[in-house]
């Protein structure tokens, strides 16, 4: 009789135990929110992000947020398939040029309402490039860091070889290449590949840019055409393909897409390159890196101006997410002062950027940020941005190593711009 | 009493004829999750693979209603350029080229592997499981591999060349049309001679071993055993081999696209990397969807025409 008494005891107070433990964890489950947060830069510049994250995590213990990393490839096809599935992350990282597409798709989630709810830092005009992330005047993006090129280069060998100061335009540059080109020292590396995604558009495009021509324009009627002309572009191709014959650039240049690349980064520190391009977080391994100081200088000036592009990255909200109001506020944890304290890169909002102090060795970054401009134009068109840049490396590629001459490339670049146009507009 | 049993007799029997003429379901209804597995994982995705050919899709419009536009997918993929090109790249460079080579290279070291010498000395587990190293080195390991070995400054194979002074300065391989497809083909059939190798030596030791036994004292060579009597029976086999090969290789799209994305250029574009652009650089899945099917198509139709002249060639025999 005891030991029923015993037994049924022990099992009421197991009961009793369970059920409150199933209860408390049913509350906590209630009050904890997990958002998901990602992004596509790599792991090695990332640091710096992870810590504003778990600093987030410290001070937010109800809304935990996840970071998942993806690479830069990967992530717009990812994103593409998940939204519409009712999937995908609470907070996404956005490049400028993307959000326009995923907003068009309803893809991302209309931020006004949110924004007119609580205004991100100093309001949402402060940020730089919001004009890419608006479509029919409503905000899908948040701008969270900017960036541009600047050259990269060794002054001690640009002393060695006798190169006073850094060359100022395209033509001293190619000079100073040769000046430069010794051995197995080159005078300018740059990510020649012929991948969708290499860096070859970027410097096709600064040259042009520069020389006071653009792939595609709308003209006063709103019409959409090409506006290179086959002698812009064959002058351009000849211009980078020259380093090639010069051999002032390596051949094995030809297949590098990132700048990012070993050959490029390492490439600068060991002195098989004196002269390179980079954005500030390349600089910055690339200075981790090298033997010698590094330096960055203004990109070299063409006949009509001197010119880079404003990239950078933006935030975006997914319209699935079940938790907006909580990725909102991570948004703009994010896109404050607090985030750039440990992120090294440069705030997209004007307010925060004013305040930056640059280092002495990324003055070229300071020279061309004002001078930067967007790839608005571009993503305006009717031609997706990333066709653009496929053909662009993909002919350029072709006249480096030799399949086609310069003038054959520019006229297939401008027949193919005007069969995308079309197709763009049908 | 009797009416009762003869009752329950009759009702057994009904019972029975009732469950004989369910009988015939009953290989079928054990099939069913086999083939709803299959339905489910194989045919569901070809199948919408199909549609998605016949529709307007962009890459932003997954999922959504999209408009069906007949054959315009196919008849802008077909009209475009460059798929010539990538289709030359894909039967020749890539497959024609590498499935014969594994096939030789395949035969000859399952021959050599197959040598009385590493039974005897007890190294047979040895050799087989070297030879696997490749085939279980995953192909983005592989090719990143070569691509340190193939660099032209500091990669071994350049520096070996210039050490015996067979060149003065390092060869960028993947950067010159003379080079880059054969240093692709090098990547590729490293990685994947093994199943050819294990699959022939897997052959050779199924041959009895008193055929070629009794053609020596017949006084056959070597040669005339592996010509006469090896060869043939390996034949059925060699026949497998390489139609697997030719529709995986035919297939691939990691070899091409993690050395050389197609470049340099568009010297050694295929139709998978120029699916996979289509798809997700030009955002037009519906053409990169019908540039599938028509790969699936090219390779049905060969593999319909292989096995028809084999199964002839057969007839022919018996």
């Amino acid at each position: 009789m005891i030991k029923i008494r015993i037994a049924s005891m022990i099992l009421a107070a197991g009961v009793a135990t369970l059920s409150a433990v199933m209860l408390a964890g049913n509350a906590l489950s209630q009050e904890k929110i997990e958002l998901v947060f990602r992004q596509f830069d790599p792991p090695t510049e990332i640091a710096g992000l992870i810590a504003a994250v778990d600093a987030w995590n410290s001070s937010h213990p109800d809304v935990q947020v996840k970071l998942q990393t993806m690479t830069g490839g990967d992530t717009l096809a990812q994103l593409a398939r998940e939204v519409p599935a009712g999937a995908g992350p609470d907070v996404q990282q956005l490049a400028f040029v993307w959000t326009r597409d995923l907003a068009k798709s309803k893809l991302l989630l209309d931020l006004d309402p949110l924004i007119k709810s609580a205004v991100p830092g100093a309001g949402i005009d402060d940020f730089l490039a919001v004009d890419l992330a608006k479509l029919d005047g409503k905000v899908f993006g948040v701008p969270w860091t900017a960036d541009t090129f600047s050259m990269a280069y060794r002054p001690d060998l640009l002393q060695a070889a006798g190169v006073e100061g850094f060359p100022d335009n395209w033509q001293s540059l190619a000079d100073a290449a040769k000046k430069l080109t010794n051995g197995d020292q080159y005078g300018f590396c740059f990510p020649a590949g012929s991948s969708p995604d290499s860096g070859m558009w970027i410097l096709a495009n600064y040259y042009l840019w520069s020389n006071g021509a653009t792939l595609v324009n709308q003209d006063g009627s709103g019409k959409w055409t090409v506006s290179v002309t086959p002698e812009q572009l064959t002058q351009t191709i000849d211009y980078f393909n020259k380093f090639f014959v010069d051999a002032t650039a390596p051949e094995n240049l030809i297949t590098v897409n990132a700048w990012g690349d070993p050959e490029l980064v390492g490439g600068l520190g060991r002195g098989d390159c004196a002269i390179t391009f980079f954005p500030p977080q390349t600089f910055r391994a690339a200075e981790k890196q090298s033997e010698k100081p590094l330096l960055t200088a203004p990109i070299p000036k063409g006949s009509a101006k001197r010119v880079s592009h404003l990239g950078g990255r933006a935030l975006g909200i997914n319209p699935n997410s079940k938790h907006q109001k909580e990725a909102w506020e991570f948004v703009q944890y994010l896109t404050g002062p607090e985030t750039f304290k440990t992120y090294n890169q440069y705030p997209a909002q004007k307010s925060l950027l004013s305040k930056l102090q640059f280092p002495a060795a990324e003055e070229g970054y300071v020279a061309m940020l004002p001078v930067a401009q967007t790839f608005e134009r571009y993503i305006s068109s009717p031609i997706p941005v990333s066709s653009m840049t496929a053909l662009i490396n993909r002919e350029f590629g072709a006249v480096f190593s030799g399949q086609r001459e310069p003038e054959e490339a520019a006229s297939i670049i401008i027949k193919e711009l005007n069969d995308l146009l079309a197709r763009g507009k049908g | 009493m009797s009416a009762t049993v003869t009752e329950q007799r009759r009702a057994a029997g009904v019972a029975r004829k009732a469950s004989a003429s369910f009988h015939w379901l009953e290989p079928y209804a054990l099939i069913l999750p086999a083939m709803a597995v299959l339905a489910f994982f194989f045919a569901g995705p070809a199948i919408y693979n199909i549609a998605l050919s016949f529709q307007q899709v962009s890459l932003f419009d997954l999922g959504k209603p999209n408009a069906w536009v007949g054959f315009d997918n196919f008849i802008a993929v077909l009209s475009g350029a460059g798929l010539g090109g990538a289709f030359f790249n894909t039967a020749v460079m890539q497959t024609f080229v590498t499935v014969l080579l594994r096939l030789v290279f395949g035969l000859a070291l399952a021959i050599l592997l197959n040598a009385e010498v590493f039974r005897r000395w007890h190294l047979g587990w040895l050799v087989r499981s070297l030879v696997l190293v490749p085939f279980v080195t995953p192909p983005v390991v592989a090719v990143a591999a070569w691509k340190w070995l193939l660099d032209p400054r500091y990669g071994a194979v350049n520096q070996l060349l210039i050490s015996v002074g067979a060149i003065e300065r390092g060869i960028p391989f993947l950067s010159r049309t003379s080079t880059v497809w054969g240093a692709v083909e090098t990547m590729l059939i490293w990685r994947e001679l093994p199943f050819v190798v294990i699959t022939f030596l897997a052959a050779l030791q199924s041959i009895p071993k008193e055929l070629k036994e009794s053609a020596r004292i017949d006084g056959a060579s070597e040669f005339q055993i592996h010509m006469r009597i090896v060869l043939p029976m390996l034949k059925p086999v060699i026949a497998v081999v390489a139609l697997l090969t030719t529709i995986w290789t035919f297939n691939n799209f990691v070899y091409v696209w993690l050395a050389t994305r197609g470049g340099p250029g568009d010297y050694t574009q295929v139709l998978a990397t120029k699916m996979y652009t289509v798809s997700f650089v030009d955002y037009r899945v519906g053409e990169g969807a019908a540039i599938g099917v028509l790969m699936s198509v090219i390779m049905f139709v060969f593999a319909l025409a292989y096995l028809t002249i084999l199964a002839r060639q057969n007839r022919g025999k018996g």
